[in-house]
């Protein structure tokens, strides 16, 4: 039904030839080698040596059709998503029209598919780490191409930089996280067909979509038309992720009448064969018109979501994994009816709406404005406990090792107790391995009040984060003059969030009360200082009694509002090209809570001192002599944001590409590390201020007869960061934020890819490498507070041994001295520092096949701020020893691990039609001892024997599966 | 080519339908209230069983009591243990687990395998709980004669649940029956106390220097003092600076160092049944800990009190379960 349209030509010229009287050109048809079938939408670019020259589509009948050219020899590069990449030479002469009739391009038949859905959800939400690793889209570069796809496994960060920095653009508008800036992948995840074309630059890259920063901006354009043409669909099932998943899609290509549609729906289902608990139940939609009128104006709507929801892995301590045999068991789930019950499910239904205007009505100018809303439900269950033993399997006092440890120190020595302990573990006794669900529904059944309704003792609870998020985008371009082209954008955000938790189910009572757990011990006999919402309590006279689906706990908006102008001046002269760019933006963030938390009562609406009923103030104030409050709007943190960036380039010849790129920036904190306790008080952090950047590269990139590399020399200086991460503490009862400002890192390295050519036919090599060090370089302050106590944990203390800590010499007979022998360097974690990889590939009558070897070292475990400082170094003697300052200052590096993947497709052409497989085998030597990340606790053991010295708590721990394939059979018609 | 494409999408459904959801495999049961073992042994033989102070009893034989749950620690008061009574007697059962309440319900049956366990004694006091003797090549470090349980597939091993039934009717005793050692643990109620206006705590510094507060009340008329407690009955007049505080118990010059400690303090206060002293002795970590004593108490009203009969190196004690085993007298 698609096979013929008429004749139309799209062309969008950019043909900057000023000559007169030039009429020669160049025309033919686009076709698959496969079938011989025309190729719509490939894009042709027509060059003079390197000079850009001119730039075509071709269209549905495959046709194009390049006019106004002098005569010469042009080289001529032709692209189209699912074809390789083909260069052809053109000489034009005498005025006329080259035909080149027929240009065939090979199909590429490998479909990889990369997605936030490639990645198992981690459940860092308790430990306040979070890991997002970044995904590298830049289609055409012989680094992102390699490295994208093999080092996704290990969780790699291009050159150590957090998920936050990668600028991620759907429809020309920045879409990373209003609360924390984290890359937004899975928005839209299930939905690979409609936002497969993307457009990306790397590191500091000028993008036409946005200013951008140092991780490159990728935009996705998700309209109608970008959609690739044709019904296509896929069935696809992989062992590591999920077990089915179908797609669907269709796109109409523009039509005659210069309508365009589409669509695309998928479903996720199912769980996998390394980790239990984890499953998918999601799906996705995507629905997409838009309209053309004469080439000038367009109008685009496109509604997509991904709902569904998804069990979520939980790291566990070594000794858990080696008492389980096993380093990818999950403590998140426990037998329940017979069933596997996840008790952290991540629900999501976050729709996006978009309206998108182009104008274009030269080839000097373009604009494109963008409306864009995104709204919705995040839900994350977990258990909630109420004077209940903690439900958790892995709980430490659960473990041996809380009965029995060999250093004698800990005063753990009872071997009996231990044994029996790991008797339970090891026979799986009760399901001690797992939540015991149907010991909660007992308890909760049985905690009868005098009414005989049953109170519920542990609850799950669903953490929401519910945003509304409005922004508009505007880019234009405009080339008033050969040499000269200005681009430039308008950005506005108004998100407002709101962070509540409400009872997902109240797991066999009939209701729960909102009340402060351990805020209780504290304040024993004061009721007014444990309710959650002290004005409720006012009103009613007791806590409010809770059902499923009320909210409880805290309530509170987020207020992001985000403002950027941004300007790109872009010069050409001859092989030399160069930019200069600006933004400058205002960032205002605050905080408005909803209740009234009993600890933070903060004033009444009169700006009175609030009084519980004996009289007794409420009131409380912090070391600034500031009100404590919890309800109402903070203060707003108002930042004046900017940056300046700036690129070179020079072509020699053909083949090389030498260009380098620096950038300053002074961006804003983000919501979530700007506040001290978000959950209970509008305390923002002390000495909050912008993040400071410098980052600058060289780079070099050969290409000439199948050969392509790519080398790149980055250094960047991050300054005065701030993180708060919040961490359950069972002693709590409850969170305990850990502040910290003034983080300073640095992060440099080399970055090269190759790909060539072999001397056996339709074989290439190909190889990536990056290796860098990316390091602290400041000691931090952190200030420590916990959710349901006043008190100022550690207020505004530096971190001593947080960049380094000192190594000392050891004696004759290995006894520590006190003298330093060097500092030891401590490195930003959860990435490998150097990784590498080498491969095959082979192509021949669309069959493909590629094999590669991956290398990965140097990464490192995240740190905990609280080990780091002269408290914990001091123990409880207050002494600081050289043996305390290694043992709990030093960082650990992950072991290297070798990988070996491989894959194989091919794909069948007849008539238009295409069906093929791919069969993707990852980690083929079942190497099931990498560990890709974790996190040092933010907990001491601080009751020890001597009571000189404090210890760590053992780290946690996310492993690697082992061997996994990904089968995906697809079809189009 | 259609073949193998056939070939493929069968292999793959085979995959796909085999578990698009986790399987369910076989679920242990849980039943808590599952078999229970049969009582060969009162509490009042068990107790027998301890002849020698300071030597306890490892239990070798398969030896089985059975009673009701006669404690709770619901308001913190009484912690990671409870205690369980049958006609004979009751008996503290050290289980190690916080939030014991949920588990086991005030007159619910509750049997103790005890072969395996300890019996010993804490100030007079018997109790079973776990074994503290080390083998022979670690150095044993406790200091009581019988340890908490702690590990829950110990506690399962020799604590079972059995039905639910109605909590016990505490026993009324007099003077006589409080020094009774057959009482010791037992759920009782005694009528006709008055307030002796008389505490006993000690404070530490974190020196572990003490100061002992006794024989008067130095104004103490809370049952205990929690850490917010205590910090307020060091500041009288708000301001947390060096003072004297408790009547002058504590002076300028200690002050700093017992503030600096603050701690949660478990305390007795004093009661007399005729010519008998009962110390109602609460911890500062009970969530009544800073309830005051009811004025009419504190005035020299008579009161009845119901909860656990406790012993303590010569001192007759009480521990209460919850505000609700206090009564006045009108």
């Amino acid at each position: 039904m698609f096979k013929k349209f008429t004749l139309a030509v799209s062309l969008l010229l950019m043909c900057v030839s000023l000559a007169a009287q030039v009429t020669g050109g160049v025309k033919g048809t686009i076709v698959s080698r496969a079938d011989r079938s025309p190729i719509a939408g490939a894009e042709l670019t027509l060059f003079n040596g390197t000079d850009f020259v001119a730039e075509a589509v071709s269209g549905k009948d495959g046709t194009f059709f390049v006019g106004n050219l002098p005569d010469g020899i042009y080289n001529l590069v032709i692209s189209s998503d699912e074809f390789m990449d083909t260069q052809v030479n053109v000489t034009v002469n005498d005025g006329y029209v080259k035909n080149m009739f027929n240009l065939s391009l090979s199909p590429r038949v490998s479909e990889q598919e990369l997605d936030m859905s490639n990645f198992s959800e981690f459940d860092l939400e308790d430990s306040g780490y979070s890991d997002n690793p970044t995904l590298l889209f830049a289609q055409n570069d012989v680094f992102t191409n390699m490295a994208g796809y093999n080092f996704s496994a290990i969780r790699f960060k291009t050159r150590g930089y957090g998920s936050e920095t990668q600028d991620v653009y759907l429809a020309g508008v920045r879409m990373n996280d209003a609360i924390t800036d984290y890359s937004p992948f899975s928005l839209w995840s299930g939905l690979n067909e409609a936002t497969r074309t993307k457009e990306a630059t790397i590191g500091l890259e000028p993008s036409r979509y946005g200013f951008g920063g140092i991780n490159g901006i990728t935009n996705i354009p998700g309209n109608a038309s970008s959609m690739r043409v044709g019904l296509r669909g896929s069935v696809l099932t992989n062992s590591a992720m999920y077990r089915l998943r179908l797609m669907l899609s269709y796109g109409s290509g523009v039509l005659d009448n210069g309508w365009a549609y589409a669509f695309n729906i998928s479903t996720r289902l199912g769980g996998n064969d390394w980790i239990k608990g984890v499953y998918y139940k999601s799906f996705a939609y995507y629905g997409a018109v838009e309209k053309n009128w004469h080439d000038t104006h367009r109008l685009g709507l496109v509604f997509m979501a991904s709902p569904g929801e998804r069990g979520a892995q939980n790291s566990s301590t070594q000794e858990v994994y080696d008492l389980m045999g096993d380093n990818m068991y999950n403590s998140n789930w426990g037998w329940y009816n017979g069933q596997i019950r996840n008790a952290r499910v991540r629900r999501t239904h976050e729709p996006i709406a978009i309206l998108k205007y182009d104008f274009t009505p030269s080839e000097k100018f373009n604009l494109a404005a963008t409306l864009l809303y995104r709204f919705g439900k995040n839900g994350y269950t977990a258990l909630d406990w109420y004077d209940a033993a903690d439900p958790r399997p892995d709980y430490y006092r659960n473990l041996p090792s809380y009965f029995y440890n060999e250093n004698p120190d800990f005063n753990r020595t009872d071997l009996r107790k231990a044994a029996w302990a790991r008797e339970a573990w090891e026979s799986n006794y009760v399901n001690t391995t797992h939540i015991n669900w149907d010991r909660l529904y007992t308890v909760n059944r049985m905690n009868l009040n005098e009414f005989g309704y049953a109170r519920s003792k542990y609850v799950q609870e669903e953490r929401h984060v519910d945003q509304k998020d409005l922004n508009f985008a505007l880019s234009t371009q405009w080339k008033p003059k050969r040499w000269y082209e200005l681009d430039g954008g308008i950005e506005a955000k108004l998100n407002r969030t709101e962070n509540y938790k409400k009872i997902a189910d109240l797991l066999g009572g009939e209701y729960f009360v909102d009340l402060d757990n351990f805020a209780e011990r504290d304040f024993a006999s004061n009721r007014a200082r444990v309710q959650n919402d002290l004005d409720y309590y006012f009103m009613a006279g007791a806590a409010r009694v809770l059902h499923k689906g009320d909210k409880y706990g805290y309530d509170y908006l987020a207020h992001v509002h985000k403002y950027n102008v941004w300007l790109d001046n872009h010069f050409k002269a001859g092989a030399f090209r160069a930019h200069v760019a600006g933004q400058i933006g205002n960032h205002t963030l605050w905080r408005e809570g909803l209740v009234r938390k009993g600890l933070f009562a903060g004033l009444d609406d009169k700006g009175n001192i609030i009084y519980d009923e004996e009289g007794n103030p409420l009131t409380s104030y912090d070391s600034f002599g500031e009100v404590i409050t919890s309800k109402g709007n903070s203060k707003k943190a108002h930042f004046l944001t900017w940056a300046v960036k700036s690129g070179v380039e020079l072509a020699l010849g053909s083949r090389v590409r030498v260009y380098g790129n620096l950038g300053y920036f002074h961006d804003a904190p983000t919501f979530n590390q700007s506040f001290l306790s978000p959950r209970t008080r509008n305390s923002l952090i002390p000495d909050l201020t912008t993040i400071k950047t410098f980052s600058g590269d060289i780079n070099a990139q050969y290409s000439y007869h199948g050969v392509n590399m790519r080398v790149t020399l980055f250094y960047t200086n991050i300054m005065d960061q701030s993180t708060m991460r919040s961490y359950y503490n069972d002693l709590q009862g409850s969170f305990v934020n850990a502040a910290m400002s003034n983080i300073d890192e640095v992060h440099k390295g080399v970055e090269f890819g190759f790909k060539m050519p072999t001397p056996v036919t339709n074989l290439s090599l190909q190889g990536v490498l990056s290796w860098g060090e990316y390091y602290y370089t400041s000691n931090p302050y952190m200030t420590m507070t916990v959710d349901n106590s006043s008190e100022v944990v550690v207020d505004h203390q530096i971190v001593p041994y947080w960049q380094s800590h000192p190594v000392f010499k050891r004696d004759a007979e290995g006894t520590i001295t006190n003298q330093i022998d060097h500092y030891q360097r401590h490195y930003v974690p959860s990435t490998p520092q150097l990784a590498a990889s080498l491969g095959l590939a082979y192509n021949k009558n669309y069959w493909f096949i590629d094999a590669d070897v991956d290398y990965f070292s140097h990464s490192y475990l995240e740190m905990s701020p609280l080990s780091r400082t002269d408290m914990a170094t001091a123990g409880g003697d207050g002494v600081i020893t050289p043996v305390e300052v290694e043992a709990m200052a030093s960082q650990e590096r992950f072991n290297p691990a070798f990988l070996v993947n491989c894959s194989v497709g091919k794909s069948w052409y007849r008539r238009g039609h295409q069906i093929g497989f791919s069969l993707q085998v990852k980690n083929l030597l079942n190497n099931r001892g990498v560990k890709t990340g974790g996190y040092e606790q933010t907990r001491l053991v601080d009751d020890t024997k001597s009571g000189e010295r404090y210890y760590p708590f053992d780290p946690k721990y996310f492993y690697m599966s082992g061997i996994n394939y990904m089968l995906n059979v697809y079809f189009r018609f | 080519m259609k073949k193998i494409f056939v070939w493929l999408l069968a292999a793959l459904f085979m995959t796909v339908s085999c578990d698009i959801y986790p399987a369910a495999e076989e679920t242990q049961p849980s039943d808590p209230f599952a078999d229970v073992p049969e009582v060969n042994t009162t509490i009042a033989q068990l107790k027998a069983l301890y002849t020698k102070p300071g030597q306890p009893v490892v239990i070798t034989d398969d030896l089985v009591i059975g009673g009701q749950v006669i404690s709770s620690d619901e308001s913190g008061n009484i912690y990671r243990s409870f205690y369980i009574q049958d006609e004979t007697g009751a008996i503290e059962i050290k289980i190690g687990k916080s939030s014991l309440y949920n588990d086991y319900k005030l007159g619910q049956w509750v049997y103790v395998k005890c072969k395996g366990l300890a019996l010993g004694q804490y100030g007079g006091m018997l109790q079973i709980g776990y074994r503290t003797d080390q083998p022979a090549w670690i150095e044993a470090t406790s200091s009581y004669e019988t340890n908490y349980m702690d590990v829950q597939y110990l506690i399962d091993a020799h604590i079972f649940r059995g039905k639910l039934d109605k909590p016990v009717e505490p026993m009324l005793i007099g003077e006589a029956g409080i020094k009774d050692e057959a009482n010791f643990g037992r759920y009782v109620r005694i009528e006709g106390l008055t307030y002796g206006n008389q505490i006993f705590v000690i404070l530490y510094d974190k020196a572990d220097n003490s100061t002992y507060l006794s024989d008067k009340t130095y104004g103490v008329d809370t049952w205990a003092m929690s850490l917010n407690g205590f910090k307020s009955y060091m500041t009288p007049n708000g301001k947390v600076e060096p003072q004297n505080a408790f009547d002058g118990a504590v002076t300028k010059e200690n002050w700093q160092g017992l503030y600096d400690a603050a701690s949660a303090y478990t305390l007795s206060q004093y009661f007399k049944l005729g010519k008998t002293d009962l110390q109602v002795r609460t911890s500062g970590y009970a969530k009544f800990a800073d309830a005051k004593i009811y004025r009419k108490i504190l005035a020299g009203y008579k009161v009845n009190l119901t909860g656990i009969l406790t012993y303590y190196n010569g001192n007759n004690q009480f521990t209460l379960i919850d505000l609700n085993g206090v009564e006045i007298v009108d």
